[in-house]
């Protein structure tokens, strides 16, 4: 089984309608054609919007992740038997696999896709001498195992790549998981993810029985073309490999940083999977977070242990991260576009938007920057944040980051008693509304009780003379009976 | 038979009544009086007895006397009078208190009360001595049930019971106005006859007196319904053994022994509220009819002054507490 995320970038919410509607449309009335194509054409519209869009369509074999619930949609392995063909992967390995997949049986087997056939002609032209594969245009592209770090675009130095498999080999023999990278510059591919897919399982990507391994695919030609193809089912690497992560990486490829990318994209995977492999809470995953990084010394050693986990105690009690940042000096860079792309770059934040709160330190100019989303917290509002940029502007630059967080810490200690006077307010004042309509009935009924008149004796008049009733025939005259015994 | 015999109040002597001339003799002294020389102190005198005014009409039913009388118009001024025992200032404590104690007094009533803005009424109603004689069958049945060695047993006796008597009805007053609603002329009853005076000029002076709208045949009309239902009721009480009783229609007949006009003496307080409101009192009993209806603004002000001020009281007492 795979899990694929593509990083592109969420799509209007009309196209995303009409995605979802043409998709139900097309699965309640039984017309998804068999074809891979199409299929692919399908996927391709639900991936351009994988923003919140559960990505369910491909073809046999893969499954989406719902990257809005960052949780697997699929799970599993895949049957050791299939090693060569993606498309020949047990359909019964995974319920969800049958559930989702559209394509016909004769499509799940080893035909490959369009997309990977022309983009596999476009490489074996382009890199047969260099890879030393085979020249069978319809055939893998390694007649072995293929390379860990595999740089067709060459945008990595030989130091790099060796680098890079060393470090990915490295967590392989310790987990028995694959961690491979290939980076690409122009596929003539008509689908990304298809080719990706397809790529992992043609080419006998992973390790063990099950293939278990994560492959990071770029094409470095098509910014919008990133994606990493697993056949590892973990809810770590949901978590984790959200499509945040993926930006941070593909952030750094964007900025020409190619190894930091790499390199990124394995720390997070060891990551991922050590956490997978503790069975770990999401709460501990964010334990392990860096909530202060202090690049100038500024903050001594104690200071940096107090710090932290004041920051982590925030941060859980809060659900908003709060982070210390120190650097030497921002250089000219506007300190607005500095701070965000330092929070991109560190991956500070939750969520797409960099959910949190960063106070960066630049020692040069003894100046300090606060970021925050807007309404990213409850606790935090304009006035408790005016208030830690008082309380952290008010003493000495070396002791800014501790007035900082304290200033967080009072914030929220001023909201929680003012949230708790506020209940107890409206409490008091609720009851007061129960006295009150209380009131108003005890005073209209004493009000209405006051007007009745006094009363008086009174008998109905009796105009009858006093034994004036006489009668003269008193006859009951018996008619009969009727006795009934039940 | 006393009814038929009265009196005549010098000698004490019995009175007949001479059909030629129109006149009671006195039986003792042979003395003659007209209806008009004797009524006032007869009543005064006799009227619980059946009345002398018994002695000027022979009773015989009373449908003869409604087919006998020949003008359906109301006469101009009662037979008799019952003159204002209670004071004004008397009937204006009264009204005071009948309402004492209340918040909600209209302002009108209030203001009606300390300007003393009551008036003298009287109000005119026919007086009737009847004796009603009928004849009535019923349908009736008695239910027994027992339980007879496990046995449910039920046993309907069937019975049509015949009952014929008499009654005699003194006194019954039928309102001759329809200016006083019924409701509030039954509440102001009883009138005591007893205290009736011959109407004359003086004694109605100053008050206002109410002309008749009820002339005699639709009075008696009322009294021989009223009079065949005291009967039926008088029949129903000897059949309180029966389970289930069907009457079937009345044979009756009401003979008049006695009919003659009086205006009742009412304390009259008028004021505007939302309408126009009355209370009567009754003047020789003191007893009170009719409603004064709330004031409502006040009670409406009143309510939210509460509400407000224990929810004013709420509010600066958890602002004080809690900021």
């Amino acid at each position: 089984m795979r899990d694929t995320i593509n990083a592109k970038t969420a799509a209007k919410p009309f196209c995303k309608c009409i995605t979802i509607f043409v998709v139900g449309l097309l699965l309640a009335m039984g017309l998804m054609a068999p074809s891979e194509a199409f299929a692919a054409q399908i996927q391709g519209a639900a991936n351009s919007n994988s923003g919140v869009l559960k990505a369910g369509i491909s073809d046999s074999g893969h499954t989406g992740v719902d990257i809005g619930n960052k949780k697997s949609s699929g799970g599993g392995s895949r049957s050791s038997g299939n090693k060569s063909s993606s498309g020949s992967s047990k359909k019964s390995s995974s319920s969800s696999s049958s559930k989702n997949k559209v394509s016909s049986s004769s499509t799940a087997t080893a035909a490959k896709s369009y997309a990977y056939l022309s983009a596999m002609r476009h490489l074996n032209r382009d890199d047969s001498a260099e890879a030393g594969s085979s020249t069978d245009e319809e055939g893998p592209l390694f007649s072995g195992n293929p390379p860990v770090v595999f740089d067709s675009a060459g945008v990595l130095s030989e130091s790099e790549i060796a680098e890079l498999e060393q470090s990915c080999e490295q967590f392989s023999k310790q987990e028995g998981y694959g961690i491979y990278i290939a980076l690409f510059n122009g596929l003539e591919t008509d689908n990304f993810y298809i080719f990706s897919n397809e790529y992992f399982d043609g080419e006998g990507y992973g390790l063990g029985d099950l293939n278990g391994g994560v492959l990071l695919v770029v094409d470095l030609a098509d910014e919008e073309s990133i994606r990493y193809c697993s056949n590892i089912s973990s809810s770590a690497i949901d978590t984790l490999w959200d499509d945040q992560m993926l930006r941070d990486v593909g952030y750094r490829f964007a900025s020409e940083d190619f190894y930091g990318g790499c390199e990124l994209y394995i720390s997070m995977i060891e990551q991922a999977l050590l956490y997978f492999d503790n069975e770990s809470t999401s709460l501990e995953l964010i334990d392990s977070m860096q909530y202060v990084i202090d690049e100038c010394g500024l903050i001594p050693g104690a200071g940096y242990e107090d710090l932290s986990s004041r920051c982590r105690e925030l941060t859980e009690q809060t659900d908003t991260p709060i982070y210390v940042a120190t650097v030497e000096t921002i250089g000219e860079e506007d300190p607005e576009e500095f701070l965000l792309r330092y929070i991109q770059e560190h991956g500070l934040g939750f969520g797409e938007d960099y959910n949190g709160f960063v106070a960066l330190f630049v020692a040069d100019t003894g100046k300090i920057y606060l970021r925050h989303q807007e309404d990213f917290s409850p606790y935090y509002v304009e006035e408790e944040i005016n208030g830690i940029v008082e309380a952290t502007s008010s003493v000495e630059f070396e002791d800014a980051p501790e007035a900082f967080v304290a200033g967080c810490e009072d914030a929220i200690a001023r909201y929680e008693e003012a949230t708790n006077r506020a209940v107890n307010r409206d409490l008091t004042i609720f009851f007061f509304v129960l006295m009150a309509i209380a009131a108003v009935i005890v005073v209209r009924t004493i009000l209405k009780r006051s007007h009745k008149p006094k009363r008086q004796e009174w008998k109905r008049p009796d105009y009858e003379r006093e034994g004036s009733f006489i009668l003269t025939e008193s006859n009951d005259n018996f008619c009969g009976e009727k006795n009934v015994r039940y | 038979m006393d009814a038929k015999v009265p009196k005549y109040p010098a000698c004490c002597a019995p009175l007949s009544f001479d059909g030629a001339t129109g006149k009671a003799v006195c039986e003792f002294c042979g003395s003659s009086f007209s209806r008009e020389e004797l009524i006032p102190e007869a009543i005064a005198v006799d009227s619980m007895k059946g009345g002398v005014a018994a002695a000027f009409s022979s009773p015989r039913p009373i449908q003869k006397h409604i087919e006998e009388s020949q003008s359906g118009e109301c006469p101009e001024h009662a037979d008799a009078v019952i003159p204002f025992r209670v004071t004004k200032e008397q009937a204006i404590q009264g009204f005071k208190d009948y309402y004492a104690g209340s918040k909600l007094l209209p302002k009108a009533f209030v203001k009606a009360l300390e300007n003393q803005e009551i008036e003298q009424v009287f109000y005119p109603a026919w007086i009737f001595n009847v004796r009603v004689e009928g004849y009535q069958e019923f349908d009736c049945k008695t239910i027994r049930i027992w339980n007879d060695r496990g046995d449910d047993c039920k046993e309907a006796k069937y019975y049509r019971p015949r009952r014929r008597g008499s009654i005699r009805l003194a006194e019954v007053p039928i309102l001759g106005t329809t200016r006083l609603r019924k409701e509030n002329a039954k509440r102001l009853e009883p009138f005591h006859i007893s205290e009736a005076q011959r109407f004359t000029e003086g004694v109605i002076r100053g008050a206002n007196v109410e002309t008749f709208s009820v002339n005699y045949q639709q009075a008696a009309a009322q009294v021989e319904t009223l009079g065949k239902d005291a009967l039926t009721a008088k029949f129903h009480e000897t059949l309180k053994q029966f389970y289930r009783i069907e009457g079937k229609p009345l044979d009756a007949q009401v003979f008049e022994e006695a009919s003659y006009s009086v205006l009742f003496p009412v304390w009259k307080l008028t004021f505007e509220h939302l309408g126009n409101y009355s209370l009567y009192m009754n003047a020789q009993t003191g007893v009170i009819a009719g409603e004064v209806p709330p004031n409502n603004t006040k009670m409406y002000l009143s309510c939210i002054a509460a509400f407000a001020g224990v929810l004013a009281v709420g509010i600066t007492f958890a602002l004080a507490l809690f900021g």
